[in-house]
């Protein structure tokens, strides 16, 4: 969190918050969740009373996994020692979030828990270049669930929020009235879903998983791939956690394209990145090769599999040609950029 | 990446088979079925000496959905019309298809636009989507000017 953002990602889905992990992104700015190169969260804010929250301490428990222990009021204003809120967010298929209210004094208090959301369903190109959308937005409660739409013609897409706990919901977030007895706390967990809508039929939009399926466990894949890296034997301590880090960031850079199965390619780095390149692929892979070979076996399959069979100027498609960069969002459906699948 | 949720659309007016009853008879041909007559007569593809696999096309064609399968075969190239088992499946209008086919329309943007969908081994539709036409009238690697630039 260097800039003061907190950054967790899962592929091709990346979240990218404040230090108190809130969302308010303006139209040029990247933060936000994002998923296929759309932002399915622009705002994401959390406030006890209407009151926000500010941040005591971040842990960063993965690349996919954060914890923010935060208090009300902004860090100039100290209001009240008797409550504290943990929050603890990771990215597996969509974002699932546990907010920890905890009532530290003597006394059960009364309080008012709620999230504001909302998406400008911006393409990651628009974010970049602060493009006006063409569709119309539809948010609405449905089953007991916020669900944040967007629709231009066919294309549709959908943020899915669900509360684990009784909620109030809204079109523009959910709220929770909580009592809590002294010394004890209130948590409910919030799940967020990208979705997207093919040919009627919701779809959920994941890291090269088929929808439907349970949720991967995020913590037993990242010590998988490190106990298959060689291991490195040494007495000088920097050296080791400098090769440990840099498994665990190829971890967190891994992207598994729909056709890869569960297998997965290096992508070319978070936020804007987050996807197959031809060059910058083949290039981490093979720099990557004698310690995870895997990343290049799927490159080569996947690059192969999408080279160019035909000519085309707009896509500066050859037959044989390997992908420049594949983009899944809003202007490579409408042809507005060209960075669609060949 | 886009997997339906549920198998066999229920939206989806009822399959009917090339044997069937309506599904042949009043529309003489159309570019997909021209495609796929093409397709089947196409021989030996060298580039395809490696696959295997069977691909299931169902197009909507007013009422009725008309069906294809497409079965890579170590190179070999077989079109039946039935609804065998397959690994992936694709359903789209044959209007939708048709520009597909032809080359006027590109299958993953039709596929992000939510207007295909798509089911099962997406590997094999993307090896399918090599047998598609491009565009018309491209001038190839002598192309100058080009103003499309990547991101980085």
């Amino acid at each position: 969190m260097t800039d003061g953002t907190v950054k967790l990602l899962d592929g091709n889905t990346f979240i990218v918050s404040r230090d108190n992990g809130d969302i308010e992104a303006s139209a040029s700015d990247p933060t936000g969740l994002f998923s296929y190169d759309t932002r399915y969260l622009s705002k994401w804010v959390l406030t006890i009373d209407g009151v926000r929250l500010s941040a005591l301490s971040v842990d960063d428990l993965q690349y996919f996994a954060t914890r923010f222990f935060l208090v009300p009021g902004t860090a100039a204003i100290y209001i009240d020692a008797q409550l504290s809120v943990l929050r603890q967010r990771m990215l597996c298929d969509g974002v699932i979030e546990d907010v920890t209210v905890i009532n530290h004094g003597e006394d059960p208090i009364d309080v008012r828990v709620r999230v504001d959301a909302g998406s400008d369903f911006a393409d990651l190109f628009d974010v970049k270049n602060a493009q006006p959308k063409k569709g119309a937005y539809l948010n609405r409660v449905e089953d007991g669930q916020l669900v944040l739409g967007y629709q231009r013609e066919t294309f549709q897409r959908e943020t899915v929020i669900r509360a684990g706990q009784p909620a109030h919901i809204d079109a523009q977030g959910l709220s929770f009235s909580v009592r809590i007895e002294p010394q004890q706390e209130w948590t409910t967990r919030l799940e967020v879903r990208p979705t997207a809508m093919v040919r009627g039929q919701p779809v959920t939009l994941v890291a090269g998983q088929v929808s439907g399926r349970a949720r991967r466990d995020m913590g037993a894949d990242l010590a998988r791939w490190r106990s298959e890296a060689p291991k490195l034997d040494t007495d000088w301590q920097p050296l080791k956690q400098t090769y440990e880090r840099s498994l665990t960031d190829l971890a967190a850079l891994r992207f598994s394209p729909s056709i890869a199965g569960p297998s997965s390619m290096p992508a070319a780095g978070l936020p804007w990145f987050m996807t197959m390149f031809g060059r910058d692929s083949i290039l981490t892979s093979l720099q990557a090769l004698p310690f995870t070979p895997e990343l290049a076996a799927t490159t080569i399959r996947v690059l192969a599999r999408w080279q160019g069979s035909n000519l085309d100027d707009f896509r500066d498609e050859d037959p044989g040609k390997i992908l420049h960069e594949m983009r899944y969002g809003e202007s490579a459906a409408f042809g507005e950029q060209p960075h669609s699948p060949y | 990446m886009l997997g339906h949720q549920e198998p066999g659309g229920q939206r989806e007016p009822k399959a009917v088979t090339a044997r069937g009853p309506i599904s042949m008879g009043l529309r003489m041909t159309s570019p997909t079925k021209t495609f796929f007559d093409d397709l089947a007569n196409r021989g030996h593809v060298p580039w395809l000496e490696n696959e295997h696999g069977r691909l299931r096309f169902e197009i909507v064609d007013e009422d009725c959905v008309r069906l294809w399968t497409v079965a890579f075969d170590h190179g070999k190239v077989e079109v039946d019309r039935d609804d065998s088992e397959a690994d992936g499946v694709l359903r789209a209008d044959r209007a939708r298809f048709d520009r597909v086919v032809t080359g006027q329309e590109r299958l993953m943007p039709a596929v992000l636009r939510g207007e295909i969908g798509l089911d099962g081994s997406y590997d094999l539709i993307v090896l399918f989507g090599r047998l598609l036409a491009g565009p018309a009238g491209q001038t190839g690697p002598r192309r100058v000017g080009n103003t499309h630039r990547g991101t980085r």
